[in-house]
């Protein structure tokens, strides 16, 4: 077991991100954990179920990888899964985890940082602990991760659940949770830290003029996050405006496998090669997403994408599907902040584009009004002393290892807990 | 040498006709088999060709292809499961091993076939027989059904590589495979000729209408877009619902519905019926799955929509237009040049740009204001099936070039060699 620098005596809290992909839930976790060591004297473990490309941040705060990026037990157990033989990998999977998390045994309160951590429960050994399961989840996040069988032994042995938005509450409504047992925090951001010229930079390696618009997006090139309709997108905006002299930008992988390829035939095929760009995974996404005009939340379903609040945060304009949690943006109880159109209604986004596109002041002031919503409420000093504080609710003891509050915008305006 | 061998399609003439083994790379109800069936069929019953067949992969039409000729039919023992193993290697990231563990067991199950003078392979998947018999014929040709994406990206590297290495001749589906092979990957274009895909017209039963569309709860007088293919990213059934949204917001006064006749495989299925939920379409939008008589549905259509993003020559849409069903498409692949006017008579389809949902959904809505243009386009479709795409057109000719062609195989040969 690692020893985290500022722990003192038995961990109280045992931090499991699924994996250390450059992914949402994960980093929130990471964010958290930052707060947790930078504001609090809480002793704390962390172990990651899977590698990714932010292994090595994790590992700041000495986690645990039962499963590295290249691990063969792992591919094995994934293999024998795909092929049908789930008892087989089911065992294999027991003998993976089970001792990676025998170590944790005595821990008292557990936080799993999303879905994909909840099957972690059925290794770990019989024992007195709280666990909080923070859900960033909806319909299709669950069904792609564990499935309801998993879901329905596992729910049950769950103390809290946090969501990250209040559509993912309803979910878990719908799927018999007491709301009691629900708090909702939307997910956070560190301060935006961009550098202009790396931008300028990143521009002029995908050929995009200078003074040329650029529309950009950002996710997982999967179904969920549909990289595909913002091809579409691009192909309407283009077709409809072309003096616009519009790019497109998509940030995010994987682009080696068919996703890549197939996503690189439709551009190719609607003849926008050098117009849509794929910028693959970054490191810094900030620096990129400074040299963006509009952010264009192209996702079938998001409770609360990390990036539209990294964008928001920047000053930039935001358009989206009703796909969850983009309406939720913004003060309670008014309208959300981003220009919401219906789900996949590509016609009606475009329009909104190309509105932003040629409206400067529009622009200016959507994003402001965006930005100065996102700093105040979804920046990590803000809201993760409110999660922190949903933890304490659960496992009372940790709230004595939490100095005082040191910044708080509003007497968080987020919560239903 | 050749000379000697070849036979003529009236059978007489000469002695001595080629032994030819046809290879498909499976026996199921899609495209490159059927037409291969419908090819072999229309052989023995018009030539006196010396031919086999071997199916690499089971599947529902070996029976059909028994009754033609002589049949090796690849088989494995717990056939299912070895094929799930060697594919689930593949996507467990062994693809190397599965690669190896199939064509041990295709090379013992096929190395029994010596002594053929021409190797015809149904489609580029099937180029996986010249890696395991034990003698590749001195004849090859590759009926290419394929573009690049699936050749590029599905197709192992291995038999692609030695496709194009042994390869003679290849018979191409549509000007724009033709261009692909010479483009993109070396083919001379004297090696090519291209075979646009023929069918046997498929008449629906005179009396079934309305019992299907009542079946459907479709009803009467509703406008009916079809669309046709395995539920997979390449046939677009994710453009297709778009397409459903898209009509439904340009022209709430239509009342359309749409239906897709294909199988879905939920290994490799984009998850359309949550796009379908969400836009509050699942009473509009009906996905039928694999229909073994597919034409009463057909019948049924007021239009139907290739909204595939890679499809050399769709059967379906000859076996659609041979209903008179006028053709929408996006400009992409064969559907291309069936839908130009070639012959100054008008259109046999209206092509949009790819990814043009939107100006899918306005063809549609123009094809349902004006009945007499959508009876036009669909009666220049039906014409051009029954005069270029039947078995009884198109096969003799397909013959001619592979007869022709054999012969001319030594000058080939040395000219691929150099």
């Amino acid at each position: 077991m690692s020893e985290h620098p500022l722990a003192s005596g038995p961990p109280e809290l045992l931090v499991v991100s699924h994996s250390g992909a450059r992914a949402g839930a994960p980093m929130v976790t990471l964010e958290f954990l930052r707060w947790l060591r930078r504001r609090t004297t809480v002793p704390f473990e962390v172990l990651l179920l899977h590698g990714g490309a932010m292994e090595a941040e994790f590992q700041d705060f000495g986690a645990s990888v039962v499963g590295g990026g290249g691990s063969r037990l792992w591919m094995l157990q994934h293999g024998l899964s795909s092929m049908g033989y789930r008892r087989t990998a089911g065992g294999l999977a027991n003998v993976r985890l089970r001792p990676a998390l025998w170590p944790y045994r005595d821990v008292p309160l557990v936080l799993l940082n999303s879905v994909g951590s909840l099957p972690a429960l059925q290794f770990m050994p019989a024992g007195e602990r709280k666990v909080v399961l923070y859900v960033h989840e909806m319909e299709q996040g669950f069904r792609g991760t564990i499935g309801p069988r998993v879901w329905d032994r596992l729910a049950p042995r769950v103390d809290h659940f946090v969501t990250c938005a209040d559509a993912v509450t309803e979910q878990l409504l719908g799927k018999g949770i007491d709301p009691g047992r629900i708090t909702r925090h939307h997910g956070f951001i560190d301060e935006p830290d961009n550098e202009p010229l790396r931008g300028r930079y990143v521009r002029r390696n995908l050929g995009i003029p200078p003074d040329a618009p650029v529309v950009g997006a950002c996710g997982r090139t999967d179904w969920r996050k549909a990289p595909e309709v913002f091809v579409r997108l691009a192909t309407v905006v283009s077709r409809r405006r072309p003096d616009l002299d519009a790019h497109f930008v998509w940030l995010g992988g994987p682009l080696d496998g068919s996703a890549g390829w197939q996503l690189m035939h439709d551009i190719d095929m609607a003849g926008l090669l050098g117009r849509v760009h794929l910028a693959g995974e970054l490191p810094k996404p900030d620096d990129i997403f400074a040299m963006f005009d509009v952010f264009a939340l192209t996702s079938r379903e998001d409770p609360c994408p990390l990036s539209m609040l990294k964008t928001g945060a920047l000053g930039l304009p935001i358009v989206s599907f009703d796909n969850g949690g983009a309406v939720e943006l913004g003060p309670p109880g008014r309208e959300g902040l981003p220009r919401v159109v219906p789900y996949l209604d590509v016609e009606a986004m475009a329009t909104e584009v190309i509105d932003l596109l040629e409206d400067e002041a529009a622009r200016k002031e959507l994003g402001s009004a965006t930005q100065d919503h996102v700093l105040a409420n979804h920046l990590t000093e803000v809201a993760a002393p409110r999660l922190f504080e949903t933890l304490a609710r659960v496992h009372p003891p940790l709230g004595a290892a939490r100095p005082a509050p040191v910044r708080h915008a509003d007497p968080d305006p987020t919560s239903r807990g | 040498m050749r000379e000697a061998m070849v036979g003529s399609m009236d059978g007489g003439g000469t002695t001595t006709a080629p032994r030819v083994l046809f290879v498909s790379h499976e026996a199921s109800r899609t495209g490159a088999p059927i037409m291969l069936w419908h090819f072999l069929r229309w052989l023995r019953d018009n030539t006196d060709l010396d031919f086999e067949t071997l199916l690499l992969n089971h599947g529902p039409l070996v029976k059909d292809f028994a009754a033609l000729g002589p049949v090796h039919v690849v088989r494995a023992r717990g056939e299912a499961s070895i094929t799930y193993f060697e594919g689930g290697l593949a996507r467990a990231g062994f693809a190397e091993w599965g690669d190896r563990l199939k064509v041990t067991r295709v090379k013992r199950a096929t190395r029994h076939l010596r002594g053929f003078d021409v190797a015809y392979l149904n489609s580029s998947t099937s180029a996986l027989a010249l890696r395991v018999l034990p003698e590749v014929p001195p004849v090859v040709f590759s009926h290419i059904h394929e573009l690049d994406s699936a050749l590029h990206y599905w197709f192992p590297a291995q038999d692609r590589e030695i496709m194009l290495r042994r390869t003679h001749w290849y018979v191409a589906c549509a000007d724009a495979v033709a261009r692909n092979l010479v483009g993109n990957y070396g083919v001379r274009r004297s090696q090519v000729r291209r075979h646009y895909e023929f069918i046997q017209p498929l008449e629906p039963h005179p009396d079934r209408e309305p019992v299907t569309r009542a079946s459907l709860g479709i009803p009467v007088g509703a406008f009916i877009a079809g669309g046709a293919g395995a539920v997979i990213w390449r046939k677009g059934p994710d453009l297709f619902v778009q397409a459903a949204e898209a009509l439904r917001r340009h022209r709430p006064d239509l009342d359309v519905h749409w239906v897709w006749v294909g199988s879905e495989d939920p290994d490799e299925m984009p998850p359309i019926h949550d796009d379908i939920a969400h836009l509050g379409l699942v009473d509009r939008i009906h996905f039928l799955g694999e229909l073994p008589s597919p034409a009463d549905v057909f019948a049924l259509f007021d239009a139907f929509c290739v909204t595939s993003r890679e499809d050399p020559f769709p059967l379906v849409m000859l076996e659609t237009a041979a209903q008179g069903v006028p053709l929408v498409s996006f400009a992409n692949g064969g559907a291309v040049e069936f839908a130009e006017d070639t012959d100054g008579r008008g259109l046999r389809g209206v092509v949009v740009p790819y990814l043009d949902v939107e100006g899918m959904a306005d063809a549609l809505a123009d094809l349902a204001d004006d009945p007499d243009e959508r009876l036009a386009i669909g009666r220049r479709g039906r014409e051009r099936v029954l005069s270029e795409h039947t078995v009884e057109v198109a096969a003799p000719r397909l013959y001619e070039d592979l007869l022709a062609c054999t012969v001319a195989t030594d000058d080939v040969a040395v000219a691929v060699r150099s």
